[in-house]
């Protein structure tokens, strides 16, 4: 028969395991890629996965958004252009390059959001979204 | 000859940033690559140069650079510049939400564009094929490359397929010097 003490001690160790997937299952990593070909949209990537490993402190300021959707991907359905705006403003790779000669012109632009951690906090219809360095 | 391809250049690369321009009417500070020069393959006279987008030697391309007077970014003052990037909608979509959606993200990114290159500055290549005393080929290819943080949409428009996007971004002394 066990000792109080001990199960104590169990009890505590699954709690903070629990806990600690689940601060890990709220990380994500996001990434973005959107390409302008003569001034109209070709493509548009917005990659979302769960982090795998620890990924750090918060860097800068959070996104805060209205919802009652429980998981990352249906808040961003819901709230798209207001989290790719989000996205931009942490700072976004232009690349654009533009040919012309007498009988054609042909440009083409790339945006790129490279992958950053992100962390999401679900509380009472709002959704804070931190990103993680 | 030399001097009618060069100034052609200096115009087309003024005419990349014509949408540009700034709240309180004082330019930012551009800073050009250097130029480079390719050469092309053909046999014929083949004639390349290839100018940053402000060091023209024709005077014509220069007035207006002169008379606006230049800003410097010291540690305590600010440059706000404004762009409006134009985006176009494709010809397939399902709806006119879709329509607009799309026609903003290419509106944004075309203000982005505009933004760097009057930040960062322009690369413009430049390269002509000239054969028997006359033009075959004349290519102008402008390029730019950077990265833009804490822009900001002031306003968006939709008009007839066309969205245009007013996005501005303040440039501080305090960001670079220290």
């Amino acid at each position: 028969m066990r000792s109080r003490n001990g199960n104590r001690s169990f009890r505590l160790t699954i709690y903070s395991l629990i806990f600690a997937s689940l601060l890990n299952a709220e990380n994500y990593i996001v990434s973005y890629r959107s390409v302008i070909t003569n001034q109209i949209i070709s493509n548009e990537k917005l990659l979302i996965s769960q982090a795998m490993t620890a990924c750090g402190t918060p860097s800068s300021q959070s996104l805060k958004l209205i919802s009652n959707t429980e998981t990352f991907k249906d808040l961003i359905k819901e709230n798209r252009e207001e989290f790719l705006t989000y996205l931009e403003r942490q700072g976004i790779l232009i690349s654009s390059s533009q040919s012309s000669s007498i009988k054609h012109y042909n440009s083409q632009m790339i945006l790129e959001f490279p992958s950053q951690c992100f962390t999401v906090d679900f509380n009472d219809g709002f959704a804070i979204i931190t990103p993680l360095k | 000859m030399k001097k009618t391809i060069l100034s052609l250049l200096c115009v087309s690369a003024l005419m990349a940033s014509d949408n540009v321009h700034q709240l309180n009417s004082e330019p930012a500070p551009v800073m050009a690559e250097p130029a480079t020069v390719s050469m092309a393959s053909e046999p014929a006279h083949t004639h390349a140069a290839a100018p940053a987008a402000c060091n023209c030697p024709t005077p014509q391309a220069q007035a207006p650079v002169q008379e606006a007077h230049e800003s410097v970014l010291d540690a305590n003052s600010e440059i706000r510049i404004s762009v409006i990037g134009e985006g176009v909608a494709p010809m397939n979509t399902t709806s006119p939400a879709q329509a607009y959606a799309l026609a903003k993200r290419a509106a944004i990114a075309d203000a982005y564009r505009q933004i760097a290159e009057k930040v960062k500055g322009v690369r413009v290549e430049g390269q002509d094929l000239i054969k028997n005393m006359m033009v075959k080929r004349s290519t102008i290819r402008t390029s730019v490359n950077a990265m833009v943080r804490d822009a900001n949409i002031v306003e968006t428009t939709f008009k007839e397929g066309l969205c245009e996007v007013e996005m501005e971004i303040v440039l501080s002394g305090s960001q670079f010097i220290r």
